[in-house]
């Protein structure tokens, strides 16, 4: 049946896709295909869509630029911190979450929060906290007798500050997705563990770990291509890239140079560049992952 | 290791606390070490939650539970020294086979003490894991993953698992239920063989009367939370307690009828059949559908009755009538002449005849 009438049934579904790729093609495809062209001139008149000094001297420059490698740099700090931390922090509490404690259905509503509320919101709250003079942080450090410390104004801090604002704004999405996980394993199998002498850490080790194990490198996946894109984190926090650039990333760079600078194709050069990063780290991850799946 | 319960009961609350069922009600009885013993039951009579007090899954509302002379009630389950193989198996499904089975060996506390070095230990495992595979007949399924395992493969890794430790008391919940017909038969021969070789005693849940009479020593009876007899498989058949005892054990199953005796007569279809010593009253009756025999009308204590339904299976015959308003089943010798819509009468088999009060307790003489 299907094959009889390929053509029309082709016609048919075009006409129900139609819509979707339309959009899909203005908004995705048609700019990524533009910045592709863009990070290959010299310059560009962004209304003529002509460009001049077609080449790679744009890449040259991108790569040259010592706030490009600054930004390189925090943002892989901002990876490398944020993503293991996020993810043992909220497997942590969804477990905390998932033992039917008092008033669990509460804080699962509480964590999931963060993630509903607009990141420049949390920003401006995160603002407060960590203000030196008046924010609730230093109050409290004040009170182990520990100085005021310089959170949002402080060079040596700001990536600091950075990756905590970073780590608690990712925790209620993972924990969400973690409780979920958690409440698909077997309750049996805890049964059989513990009949089997597992203590709890050794359930968790040799049960709820190996179980999460799709999960986890879901989780892992999509961590490291949303801490790559962070950017809205810094501007939340800092109103621009921190004191001196000293919080900078690679989005914070390319919207930087596109808006600010107004040098199109050294933001389209970065951007090209950064796609090719994230491509090649979630290529290792989900090698790593699939390599583990068949172990 | 004997198993002795102490008045156990189990009652569960719903969420508000107003309503409570009663699971297990004040149980007290003893197993055997090394027996082999049946919990059996309809669906909701108690039996899984008396196996999970007994794993030490659930906690008892009162009541104790020992293993020999130890009081294990307070102990949790990792302490009690138990294997429990579970209805679906509950097998990691993460794991190998072998690692299924070495689980168990590689937390023991007292198994570590006993192999103290680390290389010593683990060869003890391996020893262990090849000998309980060839027990269950798994040798060359180590290597797999349980999704790649057949039901019945999957059930003995876990009977394997629950038996490398060596535990003192074996628990087994509905173990066959998920088998097709030929592996059940074949399954529960081979967890009869291994409890006989390896001498664990072993407690059965089940609610397949003919699994339970097959294999067990003892068959414990429960319905709604509690036990209506305790005895051997064919001394419950011949002598049920209850009528519910006597409704529940047998296949096809008894045939149960209210009757009235009448000067030292039972009457059957308003005619005085059988004697008996009883006192005039109402009474239950059953008897078993083997223990009808064809007879010549007018023979003495005959029942007389119209066949309504005649059915020929290999060497018997399946008849059906109607006793005192019951529709009765009775299976006879095929070459004897009955016909549908014709009288028949017959004699029975006082060993098939069972008697009951109208509260449904057994009678023992009449």
């Amino acid at each position: 049946m299907v094959g009889q009438n390929s053509k029309k049934t082709f016609l048919k579904a075009m006409l129900y896709l139609l819509p979707a790729l339309l959009v899909v093609a203005v908004f995705v495809i048609f700019p990524m295909f533009h910045t592709l062209r863009m990070s290959f001139y010299e310059d560009f008149n962004i209304y003529s869509k002509e460009g001049s000094g077609f080449g790679l001297s744009s890449y040259i420059w991108v790569l040259q630029d010592p706030t490009f490698h600054k930004a390189l740099l925090n943002t892989f700090i901002y990876a490398v911190v944020t993503v293991p931390v996020s993810i043992v922090l909220s497997l942590f509490i969804a477990i905390l979450l998932d033992s039917r404690i008092r008033g669990s259905k509460f804080f699962q509503t509480a964590y999931f929060l963060p993630y509903v509320t607009n990141a420049i919101a949390i920003g401006l709250a995160f603002r407060f906290i960590f203000h030196s003079e008046f924010g609730v942080f230093n109050k409290f450090l004040g009170l182990f007798g520990i100085d005021a410390i310089q959170w949002l104004n402080d060079p040596d801090w700001s990536m600091f500050t950075l990756c905590i604002f970073g780590i608690w704004s990712a925790l209620a999405f993972k924990i969400v997705i973690f409780l979920a996980g958690l409440q698909g394993i077997d309750p049996q199998l805890y049964q059989a563990a513990r009949i089997d002498e597992a203590g709890k850490w050794k359930q968790f080790i040799k049960i709820t770990l190996p179980q999460l194990g799709p999960i986890m490198a879901y989780q892992f996946v999509i961590a490291t291509i949303n801490a790559f894109k962070c950017y809205e984190e810094v501007i939340g926090l800092f109103g621009d890239d921190g004191p001196l650039h000293s919080a900078t990333t690679m989005v914070y760079y390319m919207y930087d140079k596109f808006y600010n600078a107004n040098r199109y194709t050294i933001a389209a050069a970065s951007g090209v560049l950064m796609f090719l990063i994230i491509m090649v780290f979630t290529f290792i991850q989900l090698r790593m992952s699939n390599k583990k799946a068949e172990q | 290791m004997d198993i002795r319960l102490e008045n156990l009961t189990k009652t569960f609350s719903n969420k508000d606390k107003t309503h409570e069922t009663i699971a297990v009600n004040d149980f007290s009885f003893t197993i055997k070490s090394g027996h082999l013993v049946g919990l059996l039951g309809p669906s909701g009579c108690g039996k899984s939650t008396t196996l999970f007090l007994l794993a030490g899954l659930l906690t008892p509302t009162s009541g104790k539970i020992f293993f020999g002379d130890e009081d294990v009630t307070a102990l949790p389950p990792e302490k009690r020294g138990i294997g429990l193989v579970f209805q679906n198996y509950a097998l990691y499904p993460h794991m190998t086979v072998y690692d299924n089975i070495a689980f168990p060996l590689r937390n023991s506390k007292s198994f570590k003490e006993e192999h103290k070095d680390a290389k010593e230990r683990k060869m003890e495992i391996d020893k262990i894991v090849q000998e309980t595979a060839r027990i269950v007949a798994i040798e060359e399924l180590l290597d797999r993953k349980p999704a790649q395992l057949s039901g019945g493969q999957q059930q003995r890794v876990a009977i394997a698992r629950a038996i490398a430790k060596k535990p003192k008391v074996l628990l087994l919940d509905e173990p066959l239920s998920n088998l097709d017909a030929r592996l059940r038969i074949q399954t529960r021969e081979e967890i009869r063989r291994i409890q006989k070789a390896t001498g664990i005693t072993t407690v059965f849940v089940t609610h397949d009367q003919e699994e339970a009479m097959s294999i067990t020593d003892e068959i414990i009876i429960m319905k709604s939370g509690v036990i209506q007899q305790i005895n051997e498989p064919q001394e419950t058949y011949i002598h049920p307690a209850n009528v519910f005892v006597a409704q529940f054990l047998g296949n096809p199953p008894i045939n149960m009828f209210p009757v009235k005796v009448e000067g030292g007569h039972f009457v059957l279809n308003d005619k005085r059949a059988i004697r008996t010593v009883l006192p005039d009253g109402d009474y239950q009756m059953g008897i078993r559908p083997e223990s009808f025999n064809l007879c010549e009308a007018g023979t003495d204590e005959s029942v007389d009755a119209e066949v309504v339904f005649k059915a020929t299976i290999g060497r018997d015959s399946q008849v059906r009538f109607n006793i005192n308003g019951k529709l009765c089943e009775a299976l006879i010798e095929s070459d004897r002449q009955v016909a549908e819509g014709g009288m028949a009468s017959f004699t029975l088999k006082r060993s098939g005849v069972h008697l009951f009060d109208t509260a449904g307790e057994r009678i023992e003489l009449w």
